[in-house]
Parts: structure tokens; C-alpha cells; sequence
């Protein structure tokens, strides 16, 4: 049914696309004219020609040392024989109006042999400006490859690609955006990717219908399976290294052009809480880490809710030695425990968005240094305990242990039900609260794929690198719930032959 | 059972589960006074016979439903005809609508007593509902899911046996065998009533792929209740003796009384709200079949089968008002639920021989 | 979908006054002991310790006793809120203190009270007091900063060494469980300390007897394995030497159970030497007459205490109850008749196995 009306939508809409419908040549011209950086050069040597170009868009380098050399000093009949000596790719012969139009505003060139002729020979050059590959900033490890992407999708897909020369590596390209038009890329690899997850990534992000995207996390958005969720359903990297790993296990990412990120899918909840690092350290060591990030998640989250569960309601469960700890900590304060840890977690969270928001990377240093001075003032003065100041500082400190940074925004936000649960029923009200989330996360998906696998569906293969990681040599099968059509990874046998002692 | 899709339906493992969660409930916190009353310190052994015969009434269902490839709704159906079959299917389904019931009274009776003394019937009703719905709505996997979580979220759980390990006094446990066997008997009797719950399989074998697979994970489940029954009263005879047995209501949660964990002591708050990763479990798996066999039954939408039902457990919630009422609710329901099993199971059994045979003996 | 969703909330924020009320901890009073004095043969006299936090981080709490008198110690709870400006709230009660006056007559109603309520735990500790325990609860000691925590460290550190363990739930094991009977720690309060007298032995929940601090030891070895403890021998004139027992176990042995029972207790000890002034240690064949010398004190002393726990005709040492554990059909009744004649026989064996560091 919804499919069907979205369908309907879609057609109607084709109708106002201001780009297409009726438009004369003529027309397509003068709204190019309009604009200021828009030239057209009429070049008559031996044979007349006029070249038309954004030349904003186009560099004139280009224009003067690669194009006019090969064909100003010839006799030119038509534009087969401009093609003929341009010793250039990728030009288009047309006479299509919205063809002109499309390629002209991307940067190609348009020639004409006469000035109110449609017909014209589009020339690519497409000098794009870009950024240099620098150090990944989000997702920064100590060891392991120090690029990330950037914002054009060429590069990117470069980037990827010479880590997987292989033929099978497949890249889908579709334009989304009535205005935007920008290069989505879905990527797999062909042979490993389970078809059904590729089709549905292209036709989620075919089904996307908005004006402009600008970056690859509206497309994260827009293709989620739920969008209400508070929880991110596809990971966001900036790593070319991660992409090609999750590729080489059968998932798909999408990419934007224009976005130094890619998107990557179907996701399990684990591996939003695995870094990427985790694969570069000795698996006992990456492990342990992996196990320390889990707990800091459950403490982020529940520590604060405890406090006021245990203060409101259970006094009996605080331990003997905490007791008289809590109490003159508590003594003076003016507020009921709930009303001092949401203002303590307001501010923290007041503290990292003041600290986003400023210029450089400096500012969350002075923010966090700036929470701690107000945090003891607070408790100096006597409206907050500092065994809350503790627990909350502690919580803030581990959720951004979390290494995907949406992430760590849904669990740091995700303490407040919490809390409010726990003032009106103690720790069963945090109980209650869990079960609510887990009852949101086994109903969401990943790209039509169970979310929490492979806890649940329990799948004990794909608990090898869940939350733990075991070594290289036991991976050898690809995660089953992404259902990959080549399984595994590698030889079994011989990764894990045995060998005698003087073998 | 081929009517209903494959991605709708869950993998044969999960009847481990979901046999498993659904057998132990709210009985098993004070379960063990019941079943000492008659066998004394021996009543460990009315565990393993009563965990043992229920091994036969899985294998009973599996047959009974496997012959007709359907679920009770459609045997009884086929064995009785549209209106007697419907007239029990609709009895078994308020059977079921009672355990539901009786497991959410019981449990907001425990959080009454040990937690929230004032704590209003209706509201917590109306949460632990609104839970349930959350979940039942999301289908047989959600609900599934939730017992295979509930499962490894509660089973840490016996990790606080240790402490009262500690004090324990094994002498308690000695002489082995030193009651008749009528005794041990009327011991299996109680006993049987803490097995009930997985009948609702009745209802929800159709879903799980591959039934003949499943019914081994079934047996397995019912051997795992067995263990953490035998556990659980093994535990408690050693720390209690007998006659501070028959003073202890709930003598699992007392023994969470003296767990003293270096962060947290008094565990038993906690306890009660772990709990209900076991109780909500029961709940949604029974709500969700009770709704299903409704739906079956009656071609309402599943979805307003559900409302309605929530409603109705809710009204029935708030009229149960006091403990006495708690405990009548769970010995009548719990005895209705032996004769279903220990009776009509068999009787069905018969039956279905019988009329096979006839259906037979007609055809050639 | 939206105006469903208000709704709901609005439903909620309407629920937000059924939830239960809250007890927070700063606004209640904490009781974290209680002590019962006799008053008449109807009423108790209820003294609740409550420790009062002070202003400042190393300020440690005052202690304060509220006081009351009832028949029951619930309403005495109630009289106690007049003169208190916070409600009480027993779930950290530590230590319920009975006078030996009120133990005599029972304990039983005072303790249910206790074990009835779903807010206490089960590792409370219950002693007998001698005399007031009001003017114990009273008193400021400089040993520690209120009584309770004195008493709590006492009671903790005395029944790992001296005397048998008892706490809430043992007590009540002992109480309810037939062919046994509870044991209290006795306290006595001398100046601005608390003394561990010994050990009162209850029939039922009644005081009828006690023993010394020596004795506790004694009966703690034919009760239950322990690491700790010291004994004092007299060796020879005026020679003491003193035992540490580093590991006890005991062996119960029951003969004829149904018909004439005879019961033997075997009682073995690894100790060492700890202190001996005037004997020289080192020597081998001295190590074994201390140890003959212990094993003879110590059995005089232990047979003794036996024939007094069957005089007094309380099964503190549990001897039914094993003897139960090891007789199919056992009879309690006849049991319980023929206990204060049953031949009891303990025997101890001592193995001193070092003698300190210096030779």
C-alpha cells in the first residue's frame, strides 16, 4: 500500500521538476547568460565555433592548453571532426536541451559550430577543487592508516578501491537531489554482498526525494529504517580502511559526493561500539578494551539513574562503608537527588555543546577544564554532593569511550528516561526503562536486517567479533546475518593447522 | 502450518527458550515451602520425577500436533468439529488468559510486599501492560527475542546462590530417601504446577520452522527448568531447615536478603526488577499466542484481539485485591492447569489414536 | 497518532501521584540499632540509636536514643516520631540489643517483629545485654564514633574468633529448627567500653543460661570449623602458656540413635604456640606435653560445658538435628526426652604445629 503511494507521489512531482519539461534552446541559453561567470567565446581562425562554459566552473588552463591547440589551426566542418582531434574522453554529441543543461551546470564544456544551433558537443573538464587527504579527526587511531576521506567522491572512491583492486568491487552511481543532484555511490562487492541488501540500498536511496543533500548523514537519515529511532541504524566513517574491511565482509556503503564520510550496512549494535583500533591491537588486548568500552556504556547510562533510584527509594541498598560517605555529602543539599542529577547532567551536556561549538579542538579541553572548576564550586557551596559529581563526570567520560560519534549522542541522551523512570519507581523503574529500549531495538532494523544480532537473532558464529574479538585465524567465516553469498573468509584448514613443537 | 510465511517465523532453538522462560515464572521466588510441605528435605527428588514426566507430555503435544500439522486450534477443530472444538479452544485459550493473569498479579504482589508497599494495582499495571503491548506488537521474533534476552539477563542470577552457599548446612539434605512414596508423590504434585507454561506451545509450534527440530530443543528447555528448579531447591534446603522453610514466603528473595555485593547489598531490590526480564517474557509470549488463537479463532485482526485482551487483564488486574485473593487465583489456576495436562493432553492423545485409526479403517 | 501519544502522556503525568512515595535519605532517620529493656511483664522499653551526620566532611555523627515504652515494638516506633523531627526508617538496622531480663522472659515477638519486615536484611545481629541496654545505647564511647558501628566491629570481629556466629537468620534457624537451639553473644557494658561476657544459651527464645568467654571458645569448637581463637592452658604450677587455634574441625558420632544414644564428639585442633613465657618451645618432646596438657584441659573444660547445655537441657551444639541427618525415621520426641541423659563424650585433639618465628 505504502509503496504504491509513494509511487503515485513520485509521478506527480516528475511534472514540477523546474529543470525539465518544455525548454527551448534559446531559453536554456539565456538562463545561462543570466548568470555572470558564464562565457561564450566565438573562435574563428580557419573555421568558426563558439565555445560556452561556466568559468567558474571550468579552469581556463584548461581551455587555453588542452582544447583550443588541437583544433584552431584546422579546417572544421562539423562537430564529428572537432571530436575527432580533441584527444579527450567522455564527450557527448547532443542535441538534447536538458542534457546541454545538466552537463553545462556540472562543468563541461559546450561547442557549437553555429550560436542558435542546439545541436553541440559536450567536453568534459571538471576541475574540482579539493582538499587534501588528511589525518581521519572522528575516528583518529594511534596505529593503523591515517587517511580519511574527503569531500570528493572520485577521491574517495579511489581511496577505497586501491585497497580492494579487484574486479568484483562494484560501484552504483544514482544522483539524488531535484536540486542538488548529488553523486550517491552505493558500493559493494559483487560475489560477497548479498544481492538483497544491495537492491535495498539502491532503491532506498533511489526512493530518496528531496531538494538538496548535502552531506551523506541526511542519506544515513532518510534511509533509515526507522527514523524516529534515537539510534543510528547505519555506521558513519571517515575511514577508507574500515569501508573496505566491512565491504570485503559483505556489507554496502554508501557514499555522497561532497560528503568526507561513507556509510556503511547492514549494522549490528556492536560494532557501533567497536572501533575501528580494535583490529590493530593484539586481540587479547582489543578484547579487554572492547569489554572495558561496553561497561563504560552500561555505567554512562545507568549510573546516574542508580544514584536516584538508590537515594529516593532504596537507602538499604547503599554498602555499609558508602554510607556515611553519602550522607554528609547529601546533607546540605537543597535538592531531591533527581532535581540535582539532571541539573549536574544538564551541564555537562551544556559543557560538550559549548565545547563543539567553539573553533578548535582546544575548546572541549577548556570546557571539560571549566566543568570540573564550576563542578567544585557546586559542591563547595553546597547544591550538588560530589559523590554526584563524580558519578556524572565519570558517565560523561565514558560515554565517549562509545567510537562512533551518533552513537555516543543516543547514549548519552538516553540517561534522562532513565532518570525520570528512576525517581517514580527506584530501581524497578530502571528496570522498566530497559525494557522498553530493549523492546525498541529488537524491533529495529539495519537495511531490513535485525539490529541487535547477533545477540538476538543468537547467532554464535558472528559472537566471534561481537563482544569480543577473537583472533584473525578464528574469523574465518563473513557475519552470517549478512547473509554473504561467499561465506568464508579464508582457508580454515590452513589458518589453523596445527603445528608440533620442533615443526 | 504452511500457510504461514517463512520470514515470519523464528528458528527451531528458540523453543529452548521459550519453553524454558515460560516455565519459570514468579512461583520459583517461594515455590520451595509448597513443595517441602509434604516431602520434606527430599522434595529435590519430586523435582527431577515431575521435571521427567512432563518430558512425555512435550513429547504428547509434539505428536498431537505434528499429526495434524496445525496448532490445538485447528486439532480440535478437526477432532470435534467447528462448535465443540471451538467451544474447547475458546476454554483453553481463557486458561491461558488466566496464567497471564496470574503471573502479572503475582509478580506486582512481590513488588507490593518487598518494594512498594503503596504502590498503586493499577499503575503498575498499566506499565507492565503497556510493556507487554510494546512487545507482542512486534511479533512472534520480538517476543521470542525478549525471552532469549530475559534468558541471558536472568541468568547471572545463580551466581548469588554462592552466598547463601556460604552458611550452608549440606547435613540439611541427609537422610536421602526418608519419606514414602506417597509422600514424594504429593510432592510431585506441587511440584508439577511450577513446570506449567509451556503448553502454550500449542499455540505457537506453527511459527517455529522445522517443528521435528524443535521438539529436541523443547525437551531440553524442560531440562533446564529441571536444573534451575533443583538448584534452586537445593540451595535453599541447605540454608533453611525445614520448619524456618515453612515460615519463609518467598524463600529465594529472603536468600537475596544476605547478597552483599561490594557496591550494592540488599540485592533483593534489584532482584525484583531483574525480574522482569522473567516475567515480562511470560507475559508476551502468553499474550501474544492467547491473542494469536483468538485471531484463529474468531478471524478478529490479531492487533484488536490483543487490545482487548490487555484490557480485560487489566480490569481483572485491579479486581484481585488482597494476598488471600493473589493465593486463591494461583492454586485455582494452577489446578486447572495440572488437569489440562496430566488429563486432557492424554485425552487428546487418545483421541487423535482413536480416530486416526477410524479415519483409517474408513479410507481402506 | 499525535493527539494518541498526548494522551497517554497525559495519562502518565495523572498516574505520577499513585507512584509510591519517596524515602529520601537525607530526609528520614536512620535507626541503626535497637536495644528492648524489660519494663513490666507487658510492656518493653524501645531504644532506638539513631546516628545524627554533622555539618563538614570529617565531623563524625552524633549518636542520639530515642526511647519509648509499649507492648509492641511497632507503636513504640510510632511514639518515637513525636519527638523526632524526621521519620524513622529501620532498613539499616544494624544490631537489636535485648536486656537479660526481657531475654529471660522471651524474645520471640520482638524478633518476629523484625524478621516480618521486608526492609530489614537477615545479617542483623542480636545479643543479650546485662543490664540497661538504654544507658549502652546512651553512652558516647571513644573507641569508635557511635555505638552501633562499635558494636557492629565488636560483634563482627569476636564471633570470628570466640564466640559462635549468630546473626537475624541464624537465630531464627535455630529458633524454628527442631533439635537445636539459638545462642546470643552476651555483652556487658564496663566504663566506656563494651565487654563480650560470653555466650547466653536461649531454650526456645528464652535466656535460661551462659557461659564464659573461655567457654564460648569451647563451644564455638564443638559447633562449627574456625581459623582464629586462642585458649589458656595451665601447664605445670604456675606455667600458662596460651593456643592459637589456626584450623579446628569437628566430628560428631552417634551410636544406638533410636534406642539408647550415645553421642561422641571429636574435636581436632592445628594451633600453634603463641605465648609461653617460662617454656622453653623449641624442645620437641615439650611441644607434645603441651600438647597432651591442652588436650586434657580442653577436654575437662568441654565435657563440663556439655553437661551444663543438658542440665539446662538446650541443644545449642545442634546434636538433634545431626542426629537426625543420620537416622531414617528419627523421633524428635523421644529424642528431646532422653537428651539431658544421653551419654555425651568429647574428646580434643591437639596438634601444635609451630611455635612462632624464633627459636
Amino acid at each position: 500500500m505504502i509503496f504504491f503511494k509513494k509511487k503515485k507521489k513520485k509521478q506527480q512531482e516528475t511534472n514540477t521538476d523546474p529543470t525539465k519539461g518544455t525548454l527551448t534552446f534559446p531559453e536554456l541559453m539565456k538562463k545561462l547568460r543570466a548568470s555572470a561567470d558564464f562565457s561564450t567565446v566565438k573562435q574563428s581562425s580557419l573555421s568558426t565555433f563558439y565555445i560556452s562554459y561556466y568559468k567558474t566552473l571550468v579552469n581556463p588552463e584548461f581551455v587555453h592548453r588542452d582544447l583550443l591547440p588541437y583544433i584552431t589551426d584546422i579546417q572544421l566542418k562539423n562537430l564529428d571532426d572537432i571530436q575527432k582531434h580533441l584527444p579527450l574522453d567522455g564527450m557527448v554529441k547532443t542535441n538534447d536541451v536538458h542534457d546541454i543543461a545538466n552537463k553545462v551546470t556540472e562543468g563541461f564544456i559546450l561547442i557549437q559550430m553555429n550560436k542558435e544551433d542546439p545541436e553541440g558537443l559536450l567536453v568534459p573538464s571538471l576541475s574540482t577543487e579539493n582538499r587534501q587527504i588528511s589525518i581521519p579527526e572522528t575516528e583518529f587511531s594511534v596505529v593503523g592508516p591515517k587517511e580519511a576521506f574527503v569531500e570528493s567522491l572520485d577521491t574517495n572512491l579511489n581511496l577505497i578501491r586501491k585497497r580492494l583492486p579487484i574486479p568484483e568491487f562494484t560501484v552504483k552511481e544514482v544522483r539524488v537531489g531535484k536540486l542538488s543532484k548529488t553523486r550517491v555511490a552505493i558500493i559493494y562487492i559483487d560475489g560477497i554482498a548479498d544481492e538483497e541488501n544491495v537492491n535495498t540500498a539502491i532503491q532506498r536511496v533511489n526512493d530518496i526525494e528531496y531538494d538538496h543533500i548535502v552531506d551523506s548523514s541526511y542519506i544515513n537519515q532518510m534511509i533509515s529504517d526507522n527514523e524516529n529511532s534515537p539510534f543510528p541504524q547505519l555506521i558513519d566513517t571517515e575511514r577508507p580502511d574500515r569501508v573496505a574491511s566491512v565491504l570485503s565482509e559483505g556489507k554496502v556503503a554508501i557514499m555522497a559526493d561532497g560528503s568526507p564520510h561513507a556509510l556503511t550496512g547492514p549494522t549490528t549494535i556492536v560494532e557501533f561500539f567497536s572501533a575501528f583500533e580494535d583490529y590493530f591491537l593484539n586481540w587479547t588486548l582489543a578484547s579487554v578494551i572492547r569489554l572495558i568500552r561496553l561497561m563504560g556504556v552500561i555505567f554512562s547510562v545507568l549510573s546516574s539513574p542508580l544514584y536516584v533510584a538508590v537515594l529516593t527509594f532504596h537507602y538499604e541498598m547503599i554498602p555499609e562503608n558508602l554510607l556515611a560517605t553519602l550522607v554528609a555529602s547529601r546533607n546540605d543539599i537543597p535538592f531531591p537527588p533527581i532535581l540535582e542529577a539532571i541539573v549536574l547532567e544538564l551541564s555537562i551536556e551544556l559543557l560538550r555543546e559549548a565545547g563543539a561549538r567553539l573553533p578548535s579542538k582546544v575548546g572541549q579541553t577548556i570546557g571539560i577544564v571549566g566543568g570540573i572548576v564550576i563542578g567544585t564550586a557546586a559542591v563547595q557551596a553546597g547544591l550538588t554532593s560530589n559523590v554526584l559529581l563524580i558519578i556524572v563526570a565519570l558517565a560523561a567520560l565514558a560515554s565517549f569511550t562509545t567510537p562512533v560519534y551518533q552513537m555516543s549522542n543516543t547514549i548519552r541522551l538516553l540517561r534522562f528516561p532513565f532518570l525520570l523512570f528512576a525517581q517514580f519507581l527506584g530501581v524497578l523503574g530502571v528496570g522498566i526503562c530497559f525494557a522498553f529500549i530493549v523492546s525498541h531495538l529488537l524491533k529495529l532494523t539495519s537495511l531490513g536486517r535485525p539490529y541487535i544480532a547477533p545477540l538476538y537473532p543468537l547467532r554464535a558464529n558472528d559472537l566471534k567479533d561481537a563482544l569480543v574479538r577473537l583472533p584473525f585465524s578464528m574469523q574465518n567465516s563473513r557475519p552470517s546475518l549478512l547473509r554473504p553469498q561467499d561465506k568464508a573468509r579464508m582457508n580454515k584448514k590452513r589458518a589453523t593447522a596445527k603445528h608440533d613443537i620442533e615443526d | 502450518m504452511s500457510q504461514i510465511s517463512e520470514n515470519k517465523q523464528i528458528s527451531p532453538y528458540m523453543a529452548f527458550y521459550m519453553v524454558t522462560t515460560m516455565q519459570i515464572g514468579v512461583g520459583i521466588l517461594g515455590f520451595e515451602r509448597y513443595i517441602a510441605k509434604s516431602a520434606g528435605h527430599d522434595a529435590w527428588i519430586s523435582v527431577i520425577i515431575g521435571g521427567l514426566s512432563f518430558n512425555v507430555l512435550i513429547w504428547m503435544i509434539y505428536r498431537i500436533l505434528s499429526k495434524e500439522n496445525a496448532d490445538i486450534i485447528g486439532v480440535h477443530k478437526n477432532l470435534f468439529g467447528r462448535w465443540i472444538g471451538g467451544a474447547l479452544s475458546f476454554l483453553l485459550l481463557i486458561y491461558f488468559s488466566s496464567t497471564i493473569l496470574t503471573v502479572l498479579r503475582t509478580y506486582i504482589e512481590v513488588i507490593q510486599i518487598w518494594v512498594f508497599p503503596e504502590l498503586n494495582t493499577a499503575v503498575i499495571a498499566i506499565i507492565l501492560l503497556g510493556l507487554a503491548y510494546s512487545y507482542v506488537i512486534g511479533g512472534i521474533r520480538v517476543v521470542a527475542g525478549l525471552s532469549v534476552l530475559g534468558f541471558f539477563i536472568t541468568l547471572p542470577l545463580f551466581l548469588l546462590k554462592y552466598y547463601a552457599l556460604k552458611n550452608a548446612h549440606y547435613t540439611n539434605l541427609l537422610p536421602i530417601l526418608d519419606h514414602s512414596f506417597s509422600d514424594l508423590m504429593a510432592a510431585t504434585k506441587g511440584v508439577t504446577l511450577d513446570y506449567l507454561g509451556f503448553e502454550l506451545i500449542l499455540l505457537y509450534l506453527p511459527f517455529l520452522k522445522q517443528p521435528e527440530k524443535s521438539q529436541k530443543w523443547a525437551h531440553l528447555g524442560n531440562l533446564f527448568t529441571m536444573f534451575t528448579y533443583l538448584i534452586t531447591v537445593f540451595v535453599s534446603f541447605v540454608y533453611f531447615n525445614q520448619e524456618q522453610l515453612q515460615h519463609t514466603i518467598w524463600a529465594t528473595l529472603t536468600l537475596w536478603k544476605i547478597v552483599d555485593l561490594p557496591f550494592a547489598q540488599r540485592f533483593e531490590y534489584a532482584g525484583i526488577a531483574l525480574w522482569l526480564f522473567v516475567v515480562l517474557p511470560n507475559i508476551c509470549i502468553g499474550l501474544w499466542s492467547v491473542s494469536r488463537g483468538i485471531h484463529r479463532l474468531y478471524k478478529i485482526k490479531q492487533k484488536s484481539a490483543l487490545r482487548t485482551m490487555l484490557f480485560v487483564i487489566f480490569i481483572c488486574c485491579i479486581l484481585v485485591v488482597d494476598r488471600q485473593q493473589v493465593d486463591i487465583l494461583n492454586t485455582k489456576v494452577s489446578q486447572v492447569g495440572f488437569y489440562i495436562l496430566y488429563a486432557y493432553i492424554p485425552f487428546l492423545f487418545v483421541i487423535q489414536l482413536i480416530s486416526g485409526k477410524v479415519r483409517k479403517t474408513k479410507n481402506g | 497518532m499525535a493527539k494518541k501519544k498526548l494522551l497517554i502522556i497525559f495519562t502518565l503525568m495523572l498516574l505520577t501521584g499513585c507512584f509510591p512515595s519517596k524515602k529520601i535519605l537525607e530526609d528520614v532517620q536512620l535507626v541503626s540499632a535497637v536495644g528492648y529493656d524489660y519494663k513490666s511483664n507487658n510492656q518493653v522499653e524501645l531504644n532506638g540509636m539513631v546516628a545524627i551526620p554533622q555539618r563538614g566532611e570529617d565531623v563524625p555523627p552524633i549518636s542520639q536514643v530515642f526511647t519509648a515504652t509499649t507492648n509492641t515494638s511497632k507503636m513504640a516506633r510510632a511514639l518515637e516520631q513525636a519527638e523526632s523531627p524526621k521519620p524513622f526508617e529501620i532498613g539499616r538496622l544494624e544490631i537489636a540489643l535485648y536486656n537479660d531480663r526481657l531475654a529471660e522472659k522471651g524474645i520471640y515477638d520482638l524478633v518476629d517483629t523484625l524478621q516480618r519486615d521486608p526492609s530489614l536484611g537477615r545479617d542483623l545481629y542480636l545479643a543479650v545485654v546485662k543490664g540497661s541496654t538504654k544507658t549502652l545505647l546512651k553512652e558516647q564511647y571513644p573507641l569508635s564514633e557511635t555505638p552501633s558501628k562499635y558494636l557492629l566491629q565488636l560483634l563482627n570481629q569476636n564471633m570470628n574468633a570466640n564466640i559462635p556466629k549468630s546473626n537475624l537468620h541464624d537465630f531464627l534457624y535455630t529458633y524454628y529448627g527442631k533439635g537445636m537451639d539459638p545462642n546470643l553473644p552476651l555483652l556487658e557494658m564496663q566504663g566506656d567500653r563494651i565487654r563480650v561476657k560470653g555466650t547466653a544459651l536461649l531454650k526456645d527464645d528464652k535466656m535460661v543460661g551462659q557461659l564464659k568467654l573461655e567457654d564460648s571458645f569451647l563451644l564455638k569448637l564443638l559447633m562449627e570449623p574456625f581459623e582464629k581463637g586462642i585458649y589458656e592452658v595451665k601447664f605445670k604450677n604456675d606455667q600458662f602458656f596460651t593456643i592459637q587455634n589456626l584450623s579446628s574441625k569437628v566430628e560428631y558420632r552417634f551410636k544406638d540413635v533410636k534406642r539408647s544414644p550415645s553421642v561422641d564428639i571429636f574435636v581436632k585442633i592445628k594451633g600453634r604456640v603463641s605465648e609461653a613465657p617460662k617454656i622453653p618451645v623449641s624442645d620437641p618432646s615439650l611441644i607434645e606435653q603441651l600438647e597432651r596438657a591442652s588436650e586434657k584441659a580442653m577436654d575437662r573444660r568441654t565435657n563440663k560445658i556439655v553437661e551444663k547445655l543438658q542440665k539446662l537441657n538446650v541443644d545449642t551444639i545442634g546434636l538433634g538435628d545431626l542426629a537426625r541427618s543420620r537416622t531414617r525415621g528419627f523421633d524428635f520426641k523421644r529424642w528431646d526426652e532422653q537428651y539431658t541423659d544421653i551419654p555425651i563424650n568429647v574428646k580434643v585433639k591437639v596438634e601444635i604445629t609451630q611455635a612462632g618465628i624464633t627459636e
